[in-house]
């Protein structure tokens, strides 16, 4: 692994966070919910050009790169991130009683 | 492509291949934006065009309206020095208008050539101005981000013509359509 690229991904990744956040402060609420979806796609392309991903990882990140690329229909929107939120607590619970055997 | 297919079929494009834009797509892009119309012949813009990987990189990370990277990313600037008054009134708020022209001519020449771009108004003005090393006298008002597009996004609702179109009065209908 790259260290040194992986510290430079991760400072830009900070700085969407952080600017996003002084945005919000003047932008829409909902505008919220695609900065959330934005940073959690960021940090698993970054996971992924790392060698830090893995299966369910990757698909989530195309999930949320398609989620991204489709024109801002807030249901259909609302709709895929609650499945995603199910299909990650799934996945967590696996990944529990894995750890736990 | 047809003027009024362009205008019809161009749609917000935010996520991008990784395919370079050529040069010659982005010369044609900026001309397209420099030949918009503005009041007075004002021409109140400069444009910024960023393409070096590493300060896209730091372009996107203080905007957080970029979904993204895009091959290129073109800051339109408002010129302060242009903005001038005249014996009309407030010159003022149509230089805003003619940055919008010059918005819209970007928007459209990516979409005619090709590409996919989307204005974007959602980022950190004072950390992206400083990135860009602007000067004083340019403030800085929207970025157009351009790339190869992914896929084309299917289009927005848009409000029926009915709602925002009236003839001769405010609330006419078209005598035309309605005789």
């Amino acid at each position: 692994m790259d260290t040194e690229t992986l510290r430079e991904d991760l400072f830009f990744l900070i700085g969407f966070i952080l600017t996003s956040m002084h945005g919000l402060y003047h932008e829409p609420a909902e505008y919220g919910i695609n900065r959330l979806l934005d940073a959690g796609g960021r940090l698993l392309s970054i996971m992924e050009a790392h060698g830090l991903s893995d299966y369910f990882l990757r698909k989530l990140g195309q999930e949320i790169e398609e989620e991204k690329e489709g024109s801002m229909d807030s249901d259909r929107q609302k709709d895929t991130i609650s499945r995603l939120a199910i299909e990650y607590t799934e996945e967590l619970q696996r990944r529990l009683s894995m750890k736990n055997h | 492509m047809e003027t009024i297919d362009a205008i019809m079929t161009r749609r917000s494009v935010r996520a991008y291949k990784k395919d370079p834009v050529s040069k010659e797509q982005l010369d044609n892009i900026l001309r397209a934006g420099a030949a918009a119309p503005s009041g007075g012949n004002r021409q109140p813009w400069t444009f910024i065009v960023i393409y070096e990987h590493r300060r896209l990189q730091g372009v996107i990370s203080l905007s957080p309206g970029m979904f993204s990277k895009p091959g290129v990313i073109i800051a339109i600037c408002l010129d302060v020095t242009r903005v001038t008054k005249t014996e009309d009134g407030d010159a003022e708020s149509m230089v805003w208008m003619d940055l919008g022209a010059a918005m819209e001519n970007i928007l459209l020449a990516a979409h005619d050539q090709g590409l996919g771009a989307c204005a974007i108004g959602s980022f950190h003005e004072q950390g992206v101005s400083s990135l860009l090393r602007l000067p004083p006298t340019l403030k800085l008002a929207l970025l157009v981000s351009i790339g190869i597009p992914v896929k084309a996004p299917s289009g927005p609702k848009r409000r029926p013509l009915e709602e925002v179109i009236f003839f001769e009065e405010y609330g006419g209908q078209d005598g035309h359509r309605n005789p």
